[in-house]
This record gives structure tokens, sequence and C-alpha cells, in this order.
């Protein structure tokens, strides 16, 4: 893309400026980018085992309760499930990676998980209750991780396209336009010089 | 091993000469262990089906949907048994009880439903005696007179208790402590030796089980107490004087009991199987009702035949249930009970 400008020597000083800035914000957005593609792969296979983990525990859950449902009569087990004595609490504060906001969840858990008697229920339940109160905070975790890596990839893409408009776009016309400049100039040099020597000549034939 | 109960006791009662001849020809066609081992090794729904269908549940395994609602058929079989039963029976105060169970649930279910303003739903079951819709007027009228007079006392007695109860858990264990004493003084009202035996066993071995429970959750001493039920042979101090004690007290202090047999089951221990321990506990329950089949003339034969079908429905359930859901066979048949045939 070639810049509309005009060949003064102004122009030229203040093309440099930019362009030097230009040079510089393209070397801080490129050490932002390998920055936040470090955090991005650390982040990701944090998730992947987080994942694997809370997926495992959560089949075991499930499973959990699929053997208290074969063991006791349905409205049984969904009797334990119409109220409950615990309850959770969920802090969301944010933090900043390379300037990109990313939220923090804080799980609490209060109270007790096991919110039935013990006549009418098998132990299976109790284990169901277990598994899924230990893969709650887990998967508030998860959550927390996919939202981060969802961030941190839209900012990568926002950086990726910043750099290759400054690497590709930017300094490419601007150098070109300080080069027009440079030539413009020269040429204006020259030709000036060339009507002072003729002038000097005639003055002298005279 | 168990006793308290001798057949040879109980008394001769020709009324129940139609119904025990009856039950005798029923008991021939319940599942057993040959039945089981082929529903266990069926290779598909289909051929579960088939195999069900030389079965007593061919009546209602229509209801299934080629079996992929169990449930429906299951709980369809056993409405069949209790109305069957209750036909048989000239004097059904007793066998109606197993009912009652279902009553005093949702009946706990609409106040525990009602406390949070939820709908009940699904939690309900139709198989006791009364309407689920009756049941959740009675709750939200507080009006217990369509009730037996016993049941409806029991619920007198009980509700001031339950407004006092700081949380659901605590209506729960309410419930359950006023459902076995009820269902205790019944059989004790009816002096019935086989049903009073057998309720004492059976919350002994509740006991037992919350016990166990309890302490692998590290609960404290006040919720043993809350949650212990009463009318065992084993009172509620029993229990409580050996919690602190830890697993190995228990055991020690069982070998002294009728339960000597589970404390040797090596299933009792810190590490030890409670889902196991279940399964053991309600083979000790049959192995109970199967002394009545001494029994010729009296009630307890149509008891043991509820209990009996009971026990085969849950059976059924395990292995549909885990059939269904693809569970490996041996997970299963970890959970298999005995059989009463």
């Amino acid at each position: 893309m070639q810049m509309q400008v005009s060949a003064t020597r102004m122009e030229l000083l203040r093309l440099k400026k930019r362009l030097k800035l230009a040079q510089r914000g393209h070397k801080l957005l490129k050490d932002k980018q390998e920055e936040l593609m470090r955090r991005f792969l650390e982040l990701i296979k944090d998730y992947e085992k987080l994942r694997k983990r809370v997926e495992e525990a959560l089949g075991g859950a499930l499973r959990g309760f699929l053997v208290a449902r074969a063991v006791m009569l349905p409205a049984y087990v969904e009797e334990t499930l119409i109220s409950s004595q615990s309850g959770t609490e969920l802090d969301v504060s944010t933090a900043h990676i390379m300037n990109t906001a990313v939220p923090i969840f804080k799980l609490e858990q209060k109270g007790d998980i096991y919110s039935y008697g013990f006549a009418g229920t098998s132990a299976d339940l109790d284990q169901a209750y277990e598994h899924l109160s230990d893969v709650l905070s887990p998967m508030v975790e998860l959550a927390e991780k996919e939202k981060t890596i969802e961030l941190l990839a839209d900012e990568i893409e926002k950086t990726r396209r910043r750099v290759n408009a400054l690497e590709y776009v930017l300094i490419p016309s601007l150098e070109e336009a300080l080069s027009s400049i440079a030539m413009r100039l020269g040429e204006m040099e020259r030709s000036n010089i060339a009507r002072l020597m003729r002038i000097k000549e005639i003055i002298r034939r005279h | 091993m168990m006793q308290h109960y001798d057949p040879s006791m109980s008394p001769w009662d020709a009324r129940y000469g139609f119904g025990v001849g009856n039950i005798r020809a029923l008991e021939t066609r319940l599942i057993d262990e040959t039945m089981l081992a082929r529903l266990l090794e069926a290779g598909s729904l289909k051929d579960l089906e088939g195999e069900l269908e030389e079965t007593e549940y061919s009546q209602v395994i229509s209801l299934s949907n080629d079996l992929q609602d169990p449930e429906a058929m299951l709980q369809a079989e056993l409405k069949r048994v209790y109305d069957l039963v209750h036909s048989m029976d000239p004097d059904p105060a007793l066998t109606d009880l197993f009912r009652y169970r279902y009553d005093i649930h949702n009946l706990k279910t609409c106040y525990k439903a009602q406390l949070i303003g939820e709908d009940p739903g699904p939690a309900l079951t139709d198989l006791g005696l009364y309407p689920v819709e009756e049941i959740k007027r009675m709750i939200a009228e507080e009006d217990m007179g369509g009730l037996t007079p016993e049941l409806s006392a029991m619920m007198e007695e009980l509700l001031p208790k339950l407004k006092d109860a700081p949380d659901s858990r605590s209506v729960e264990m309410l419930f359950d402590n006023a459902q076995y004493s009820f269902l205790y003084a019944q059989a004790q009202r009816k002096n019935n030796c086989f049903l009073e035996g057998y309720l004492q066993f059976q919350i002994d071995l509740i006991n037992l089980k919350t016990w166990l429970r309890i302490y692998k959750m590290k609960g404290n001493r006040k919720l043993l107490e809350q949650a212990l039920l009463d009318h065992g042979l084993l009172d509620r101090e029993w229990w409580l004087d050996i919690y602190g004690g830890g697993i190995g007290e228990l055991i020690s202090r069982m070998s002294y009991t009728p339960y000597s047999d589970l404390a040797d089951a090596e299933v009792i221990s810190e590490d030890g199987n409670l889902v196991e321990l279940e399964r053991l506990t309600d083979d000790y329950l049959l192995d109970y009702v199967k002394i009545v089949s001494y029994v010729s003339m009296g009630v307890e034969p149509l008891i043991a035949y509820i209990l009996a079908k009971e026990n085969e429905v849950k059976v059924l359930r395990i292995l549909l249930v885990g059939k269904l859901n693809h569970l490996p066979k041996e997970e299963i048949r970890m959970r298999l009970r005995k059989l009463y045939a």
C-alpha cells in the first residue's frame, strides 16, 4: 500500500519517528505473542490432564448413582435429591495475563453433602454423593481454565493480526514512503545545485 | 446364627388354608439360581426378554417397552403380588404393612417437598395403599384423618417433632424411626413373632450399616444417635457405647450377638466394602424368612412370599439396570442377593 505523503524534510522526520515507533511496537507485540503462546500451551497441557481427571471422576459418580438406582427403588433415590443441606459459594475475581483479564473462580462448599437418612438408602448412594462432591471443585477449576484458554486464544489471534499488520503493512509502507521522500529530496537537492551552477555560469559570462 | 423365632410355635390358623396352599404353588414359580444364572448370561436384551417370558414376569413384561424401562415392569409385578396376597389374606393387617412403607415414604417425600416448596414429582411411588394425590392433600392440610387410626396416630405423634427438625436429614431420620416403630408395634399388636423377629433383625442390620456408614463419613455421635432405629435386639445404647472404640470394638462385641457370622465375614473393616455387607445382610434376612417353609397354616407364608418377591424384584432390578447400562458381569454379580427359591 502506497502512502500519500508530501516530500518535505518535516514529513521525513515525522515518518522516521513513526517508523521507529512501529518497529518498537512490533517487537513488543511479538514478545507478547510469544509469551501468550507459551502460557497458552502450558494451560492446554494442564487443561487436558484436568479434563481427563474430571471426566473419570464424573463417570465414577454417575456410575455410583446408576448402581444406587439398581439397589434402591428409583423413587427412594429421587427423594434423596429433593433437598440438600450443603451449599456452595462461588467467588469470581479476575487476574491479568499479559494484560488480558482472565477469571479466577474460588469454590467453597459448606454443610453436609449427605442430606438423607440411612434406613432406606444404600451405601452406594454415599459413594455417589462423595464422588460428585469431590468432582465439583475440579469442575469449577476446569471451567476457569477453559474460559482462560478461550480468552487467551482470542488475545493471541488479535496480537497476531496486529503483529502481521505492523510487519507486513505499516512498516514496509513507512519504509517505502521514507525512501521515496529521501529520493525526492535528493532529486530536489540535485536540481537545485544544477540550477545554481547554471545561474553562476550565466553571471560569469556577463 | 439366628434363632428367635420357632416356626413350630406358630398358631394354627385354619383361615389361611386357601392362602397358604396358593402360596406354596406360587413359590415354585419364583426365580431360582439356575434361572438367575441364565439371565446373567443372556447376551442381549432380546435373550433376556425371552428368558423372562418363561417366568411370572411374562404377565407384566409388555409394560417394560422391550426391557428399556424395566422399572415399570418390576413395579407392576410388585403391585400384582401385593394385590394377590391381599386377596388371599383373611386378615390383611400384617400383609398390608408392606404397602404402608410406601405410604410413609410418600408422606415423608411430600412433607420434605412442601418444606422447600418443590413438587415431589418422580420421588413418589404408587405402590402404597393411598393414592398419591390424597397423600399430598393430607400433608398440605395437615389432616391425617384419611389414614388408618394407627398410621394417623403415628403421624399425629410425628408432626410436632418434625416442626422442630433443623434440616431435611433430621426430617428423614424421624420418619424412618417412626416407620419402623409403627411396623414393629403392628407386629406386636397382632402378636406375630415371625414378623416381630424379622423386624428386629432388620432394624439391627440397618443400625449396623448406619453405624458403619456414619463411621466412614467421620460423623459424630449425635448424628448416630439421631440415625439409629429403635426396637432392634441390640438397643441404641449398645451401638452408641462402641462408637468411640472404632471398628475393632464393633467386631469383638458383635461376636456375642446373633450377627457373629457377619463379624467373621471380613467385610466389616476400616477399608471393608459396604456394598458387600449390604448383600450379606439381605441374605441374612432371607435365611430367616426361609424358616417359614415349615409353617403350614398361618399368615407367615404370605409374609414370606411378599419378602421373597421383594427380594427377587431387587435382584432383577440390579441385573436389568446393570445389563442395560453395560456394567461388567462381575460388578453385577457382586451385588446379586440370594434367592428364596
